[in-house]
């Protein structure tokens, strides 16, 4: 199951993770990078702000520093251009297959067994490209140096420990193939030929032309004394200088690397071997060495009893060791025979250095000679310089890593420890080794398996166990007395003043100056390295070359490598090996290329495979002693000289190393392979190139002696003349020894300035040369003006098809080996340019290198961590590649295989990218067909995957951590769902509500019927009604009417009306009327009354004292009448006050017309219903009451007059008569007429008309006429007026 | 002479209750307090001389259990009309008096109305000779009974509206001899009242000519 590591916390996460359920950091891949002074958005692909210039990936190593190129178009360049690393853009995937690395590269362990055939062709093919450059002219003075020391021993597939001499024919060895078909005219400048030429006068002699340094100073290598004015490479602001100095810069900055990267780094034991198999210097002597160097060689040492040791494969000379035993058996054999491949033995450049004596000048080589007293190389003309100072212990050498590589080589305990190892006697015996004359330090890669594996202890071999600064103390403490003139020139020279104050120059200050100024600024210019001074590098911050380091290296290297070679064309000997002399009084690092001289170390302790993010510059006082004393590199190439001859090119003449890196794109990519690779495999490939260069050197000055008759090289070089015809020598040696071409190839492919474009792999291509100059600003070199003019030879180089750099290699895998040249060929031959047409014709085999040159370049990383820092994409890089050492190189042929690796990959490191792998990968992969099925094993992994994403999502609690919580004391269920992993994580409480809140609901909710009632139907209309007619406002109460007019009519009317009455009281004759006539029912009551005789009349006084004025006229009249006839009155009443009223008529009366009274009778009807019965002879309290023969009712009550006609009329026999006020009469007529009442009177008027003569009431009728014709009047105008037509809005 | 000032003071609160026409004042009020009161006084002394002491006074009269019981019966029932006066709680024990006195009344007065004024106006409408008159008596009878139907009427909206002709006996001819009835009742009541104002002028105008 592939998995997504956090770039914050590297913890895994499932693939498709957006955050890290760790630290929730975004897993997502960046798409800007922010820049982090001023946060400008920045294109992934960008190294600097394009707005402040502020680095924006994160330096994890001072190597990431690469040394700078020069612009294009310039050959070389001197000023401090900024420097891109060719990293991977973060947003980029590309290829990152580990499968398409060899697995060197992956695992930095060399096992040539597992190294596929692909893969060699492959690495040849690139390492081709190294060759395809142009090689300088002079390469005719190359062809009198033998290459035969170049010539590795021929490995053998199980080399028993024997003393048995190699064989002697020519063994095939990387250096030695197609020498013989190289063009010597046109091939590529072989700078170990130039450094033979010490005439180095003629302009066809680019070694002494470029550098100035033969020309002038016939011992360019010796001379560093006044000659600091002329290295035009010093980097006069580099405080470090040097490449210890660079080495130490790394290691220091590693010191804080995680152990993880370190135990990565180191992985294996392998890698602490790399430069352990050192074939023994008897074996070297059976391959021809070089006389200058066989000459002082020691006795073959007898072979080691020490089992052989694993291979030690990392390194460039463990790789090439792993190639040619893979397809040499032969070799391997014969390798085997004759070298006893002694753990401690001392392989190498170093070791054939050391074996040559190279103890020159420093007394305090003596003191190493006597400490080590076991050391076999006392016996070897060695210089003591080189002999390393104390005793190693092979198992601590194991345990701490230490002998490998270049820093492995300066740590002199380490050194020490394999002169007891019995080195120097193997160093003896294999010294005559002639088979392939092929130096020591090559001898590493002629191992066959079993021997590198036997070769797993060794120690303190190669270039970098040459370089061992404690070596170099040792020669210094040593061999004080050591003539100068045992030394070479360019190796006694020691920084010269100048130097000290430029900070040195070449190799180590360009490194130096590379990381200083990356990191620690100007400041740091003018600290120097003391390198030699140094203390034993520990040994787990050796770092062999791995693989992967290898081949970014030898994949960037082709800038470099065409730098590299003008430097050789110009006669500067790399200032690195000038450092070798390690005189601190005059030690100059001006000679080393800026752009190799890195920053020196105040510790001097070589921390080389450690990395550290965070790089603690060293001390300035520090620095400077180290510049001043331990640049030994850069005071070897100080008396150069610039060579008019050479077209100009003047700047850092010697300074052969600084033109990779100041004027090609190599160097930056170089530089780009520290930032790209882990901090130690960056450490180690700088000491691998480094040491192979100096092995080469190494190994060129083999051959010196041979060509001077001197058996001291080292003699020969102080001279003046020795070192061109011994460099002469040395690369006639070469070519000899022209089997391999490995190094030679590599540097025969470095590509001048001008073809830096083109030499381009993969994306390179789409780099700009501005821009990508643009991204080396950290580079900030300071080279000479000089610099910057071409190099003649260099300026046009033949571009190289990609493939040929693979396909170079590809001999070393086996498939083809590459012909040995003859002796013959070697002499004269241009082994430089013969390596140009080393096995082109395979580079057809190498497709894939492109995609492999991009991948090395390093953009492919840089897209694979976007937003990461180098550290990061280092680290991502180690993972990957070393994490699938054990992944067979099979391609996936398979779905399976494609899951797998796709699994692996993102198990190991950058997902982004690997997700755009899978997707390729996938792309690419064929349709399925009918048969193809999906491996049980993916299914199931993403069976697995979707239930625990389901589980995830559902809140099963699977992902919650009961127990956990239970432990904290959380018992509470709902606090128990603690969210593990996410943005929560940790959380407490949170309840899983995705499930609820993604479900799709059905709604079920039904209405319920209601059925209206009658009467809500009624209210539902009022309510719509109230809805429809807006409610009345309310109005404000009307005032109270003033005094109008009507109140003055009424007024009037009734101040009219009384008037009226007065004067008809008043005036009864105002208007004479005629009496009215009775009306029937009058008369009838008149009659009834009058009829009534002797009888008991009941008289019902049922009217008010209001009504008494209309009523007691009539009540007189008929009471009279009543009386007069005899007629008993009774009386009675329903009003209260009837009686009161009646009091003043009854009174009237005589008393016995009043036969008693029946009161007030309450209960209005029922009363009446009472009397009724009464009346009709019902037992009554009144007795008197059935004696009642009519009733008189006198009432102005209308209920009264009704209870009477109702109650009483119908059932009483007696006639009622009444009188009522003319109000009640309308209702009491009705009454007359039904004969419900037997006679009425109604009102005055009808008493008056029925008793004509009573004056009194015709006195009242008389006086209401004129008030009734008023109140007619009155009435009648009214109406008109209510007739009339109203005006609106007036209110009647 | 009492009479002379019977009827003096009795001027003056004519004359008080005839200010009216000027609007109320304090005489109206005065004379309508005077005659509310006198007569709320004197219908309580009549009625406590009149009915409540004849009652009580017929009790032990009444000779049997069952006249006396009879005859508690009214005091009872007029007693507890008395009870809610006092105790608000009571007011059911009150109500049984005040339904005997309503339900008797009403039922008494109904069938006095039916049997008193109904079928004896009825009948007597029948019995005209002239049966033009009784037609239109008749015809005008139902023309007012149409106009005190409420369907005659105009109402709301939503109301069924009467039809022209319902409209015409009822709205028209109805409300015409309604009208003519409330007419002639104003007249009579203006009639009387002139009387009555005439007869206390005369009564004033005599003790005036007096």
């Amino acid at each position: 199951m592939s998995e997504i590591i956090c770039r914050e916390c590297h913890s895994p996460n499932k693939s498709g993770s957006k955050f890290c359920s760790s630290c929730g950091a975004s897993l997502k891949p960046a798409t800007h990078i922010i820049c982090p002074n001023c946060y400008h958005r920045n294109s992934l692909h960008l190294l600097y702000c394009d707005n402040c210039g502020t680095r924006l990936i994160k330096q994890s190593t001072p190597t990431a520093d690469a040394p700078i190129t020069a612009e294009p178009d310039e050959p070389i360049s001197s000023a401090r251009v900024p420097f891109s690393l060719p990293t991977r853009s973060p947003g980029e995937t590309g290829e990152l297959d580990p499968d398409s690395l060899p697995d060197w590269l992956k695992t930095g362990v060399a096992d040539a067994a597992h190294i596929p055939a692909e893969e060699e062709d492959r690495l040849a093919d690139w390492l081709s490209d190294l060759k395809t450059q142009d090689q300088p002219s002079g390469m005719d003075e190359l062809g009198e140096v033998s290459l035969d020391w170049l010539q590795e021993p021929s490995p053998a597939a199980s080399p028993p420990p024997t003393a048995a001499p190699l064989p002697t024919e020519p063994v095939d060895d990387w250096l030695s193939t197609d020498l013989n078909t190289a063009d010597t005219a046109d091939s590529g400048f072989d700078w170990l030929s130039a450094m033979g030429d010490e005439e180095g006068d003629t302009a066809e002699e680019p070694i002494m032309g470029a550098t100035g340094a033969i020309a002038d100073d016939s011992d360019w290598l010796f001379d560093d004394d006044g000659e600091a004015e002329n290295d035009t490479f010093v980097t006069a602001e580099s405080g470090r200088t040097g490449f210890t100095g660079w080495l130490e810069s790394k290691m220091l900055n590693s010191a804080d690397a995680p152990l993880d990267d370190e135990d990565d780094f180191m992985e294996g034991e392998d890698e602490s071997d790399l430069f352990t198999a050192t074939p023994t210097p008897k074996n070297r002597q059976d391959q021809d060495l070089p006389d200058w160097l066989l000459g002082d060689m020691p006795a073959s040492p007898p072979p080691t009893a020490a089992p052989p040791t694993p291979p030690a494969n990392s390194g460039f000379t463990g790789w090439l060791r792993e190639q040619d035993l893979m397809d040499s058996p032969d070799e391997a054999t014969a390798f085997t025979a004759d070298t006893p491949l002694d753990p401690s033995a001392k392989t190498g450049f170093t070791s054939w250095l050391s074996g040559q004596g190279l103890d020159a000048d420093d007394e305090e080589t003596a003191k190493t000679a006597e400490t080590a007293a076991n050391n076999p190389l006392d016996d070897v003309d060695l210089p003591d310089w080189l002999i390393p100072e104390e005793p190693v212990d092979e198992a601590s050498l194991r345990e701490e890593m230490v002998g490998t590589g270049f820093t492995g080589w300066l740590d002199a305990s380490k050194l020490g420890e394999a002169e007891n190892d019995n080195t120097a006697e193997t160093w003896e015996d294999t010294a005559p080794a002639s088979a392939g004359d092929l130096p020591s330090w090559l001898d590493t890669g002629l191992l066959t398996a079993d021997v590198v594996e036997e070769e797993e202890a060794e120690v303190g071999t190669g270039f970098t166990g040459w370089l061992n600064p404690t070596i170099v103390d040792q020669v210094e403490a040593a061999v004080p007395s050591t003539p100068t003139e045992e030394i070479p020139d360019w190796l006694a020279a020691g920084p010269s003043d100048d130097d000290e104050e430029s900070g040195g120059t070449g190799f180590t200050d360009w490194l130096s100056n590379d990381k200083n100024n990356a990191e620690e600024g100007d400041e740091e210019d003018e600290e120097e390295f003391d390198w030699m001074n140094e203390e034993p590098m520990p040994q787990e911050l050796m770092t062999p070359l791995s693989k992967e380091e290898a081949h970014k290296l030898l994949e960037n290297t082709p800038d470099v490598s065409e730098e590299f070679i003008k430097e050789v064309v110009d006669g500067d000997f790399p200032d690195w090996l000038t450092d070798v002399t390690n005189n601190e009084d005059a030690v100059s690092t001006d000679v080393l290329p800026a752009w190799i001289s890195a920053p020196l170390s105040t510790t001097d302790e070589l921390e080389l495979g450690l990395r550290s993010s965070s790089a603690t510059p060293p001390p300035p006082t520090e620095k400077k002693k180290s510049a001043a004393d331990d640049d030994w590199l850069t005071g070897l190439g100080a008396s150069t000289s610039p060579t008019p001859a050479l077209g100009g090119y003047t700047a850092g003449g010697d300074d052969w190393l600084s033109g990779l890196g100041t004027g090609t794109a190599a160097a930056d990519e170089w530089g780009d392979l520290d930032a790209l690779i882990e901090p130690t495999a960056d450490d180690t490939a700088a000491d691998d190139w480094g040491s192979e260069l100096l092995a080469l050197q190494e190994d060129s000055d083999d051959t010196f002696p041979s060509t001077s008759g001197d058996d001291s090289w080292l003699a020969d070089l102080p001279t003046d003349t020795v070192p061109e015809t011994a460099a002469n020598d040395w690369m006639a040696d070469l070519q000899t020894g022209n089997t391999s071409t490995g190094f030679t190839d590599f540097l025969s492919q470095v590509p001048d300035e001008e073809e830096d474009d083109e030499w381009e792999f993969g994306e390179l291509e789409t780099r700009s040369a501005a821009k990508f100059t643009s991204e080396l600003s950290w580079m900030d070199l300071d080279e000479p003006e000089a610099t910057a003019e071409p190099i003649p030879f260099m300026a046009e180089p033949e571009p190289e098809p990609e493939e040929a750099v693979f396909d170079e290699f590809s001999y070393l895998q086996g498939d083809e080996e590459p012909t040995t040249p003859t002796a013959e060929e070697a002499g004269d031959f241009d082994w430089l340019g013969a390596l140009d047409d080393v096995d082109l014709s395979q580079s057809e085999k190498a497709t894939a290198a492109p995609d492999r040159q991009a991948w090395l370049h390093g953009e492919d990383l840089e897209d694979a961590q976007p937003a990461a820092d180098e550290w990061e994409l280092d680290e991502a890089l180690q993972a990957t590649v070393f994490t699938r050492t054990t992944r067979p190189t099979e391609e996936p042929q398979s779905t399976t295989d494609i899951a797998e690796l796709v699994s692996n990959l993102r198990q190991t490191g950058d997902n982004a990218a690997l997700d755009f792998e899978d997707e390729e990968i996938l792309s690419e992969l064929e349709a399925l067909r009918d048969s193809d099925e999906l491996d049980p094993s993916v299914v199931d992994d993403y069976e697995a995957q979707t239930a625990a994403s389901q589980e995830m999502i559902t809140g099963e609690q699977s992902w919650l951590e009961d127990d956990l919580l239970a432990n904290m004391g959380i018992t509470d269920p709902t606090l128990q769902h603690k969210q593990v992993g996410g943005p929560l994580d940790g959380l407490v409480g949170v309840l899983p509500i995705a499930t609820l809140a993604t479900a799709a609901h059905n709604g079920t909710l039904t209405a319920a019927t209601r059925t209206l009632t009658p009467a809500q139907e009624e209210q539902t209309a009022l309510l719509r009604q109230l809805s429809r007619h807006a409610l009345p406002t309310a109005e404000p109460a009307a005032a109270p009417p003033a005094p109008a007019r009507a109140d003055v009519v009424q007024i009037l009317l009734g101040l009219l009306l009384l008037a009226a009455v007065v004067t008809g009281l008043l005036l009864p004759t105002l208007l004479p009327t005629t009496p009215p006539t009775a009306a029937p029912s009058g008369v009838a009551l008149q009659q009834g009354i009058a009829n009534l005789q002797d009888g008991t009349v009941l008289v019902v006084f049922d009217y008010t004292p209001s009504v008494s004025g209309e009523l007691n006229p009539a009540a007189e009249i008929l009471l009279k009448t009543l009386t007069q006839n005899n007629n008993r009155l009774l009386t009675m009443t329903q009003h209260p006050t009837g009686l009161l009223t009646a009091a003043p008529l009854l009174n009237q009366l005589p008393a016995e017309a009043v036969a008693g009274s029946l009161g007030y009778v309450p209960g209005q009807s029922l009363g009446l219903r009472q009397l009724a019965d009464c009346l009709q002879g019902a037992p009554c309290a009144t007795p008197a009451v059935v004696e009642i023969t009519a009733v008189l009712l006198l009432t102005g009550d209308q209920t009264d007059l009704q209870n009477w006609v109702e109650q009483v009329a119908p059932s009483v026999p007696q006639p009622i008569y009444a009188s009522v006020t003319e109000a009640l009469a309308p209702m009491a007529e009705p009454y007359f007429t039904s004969g419900q009442l037997h006679g009425l009177w109604s009102g005055l008027p009808a008493t008056a008309a029925s008793n004509p003569g009573d004056s009194a009431v015709e006195t009242m009728r008389q006086g209401q006429t004129l008030a009734r014709l008023l109140a007619a009047a009155v009435f009648i105008v009214g109406a008109l007026v209510a007739l009339l037509p109203q005006r609106k809005g007036r209110v009647a | 002479m009492n009479d002379s000032i019977g009827l003096l003071i009795g001027l003056v609160l004519t004359l008080a209750i005839y200010s009216y026409i000027l609007g109320d004042n304090a005489f109206y009020r005065l004379a309508i307090h005077l005659l509310v009161g006198m007569g709320a006084a004197y219908a309580a002394v009549v009625a406590l001389r009149d009915v409540i002491f004849p009652a009580i006074l017929r009790l032990p009269k009444a000779g049997s259990p069952l006249g006396m019981v009879l005859a508690g019966v009214p005091l009872l029932l007029g007693l507890l009309l008395l009870i809610p006066r006092y105790r608000p709680n009571a007011t059911k024990m009150s109500n049984a008096g005040a339904a005997v006195l309503v339900g008797m009344g009403a039922a008494v007065a109904l069938l006095g109305s039916v049997r008193g004024t109904l079928f004896p106006q009825l009948w007597a409408a029948g019995r005209e000779l002239n049966p033009v008159l009784g037609l239109v008596s008749v015809a005008l009878t139902i023309c007012t009974l149409l106009y005190f139907h409420f369907m005659v009427r105009p109402s709301a909206e939503d109301k069924p509206q009467p039809s022209a002709i319902q409209r015409l006996l009822g709205d028209t001819i109805g409300r015409a001899v309604v009208m003519i009835t409330f007419g002639a009742l104003f007249a009579a009541t203006l009639g009387t009242s002139l009387t009555l104002l005439t007869a206390h002028l005369s009564q004033y105008l005599v003790l005036l000519g007096n």
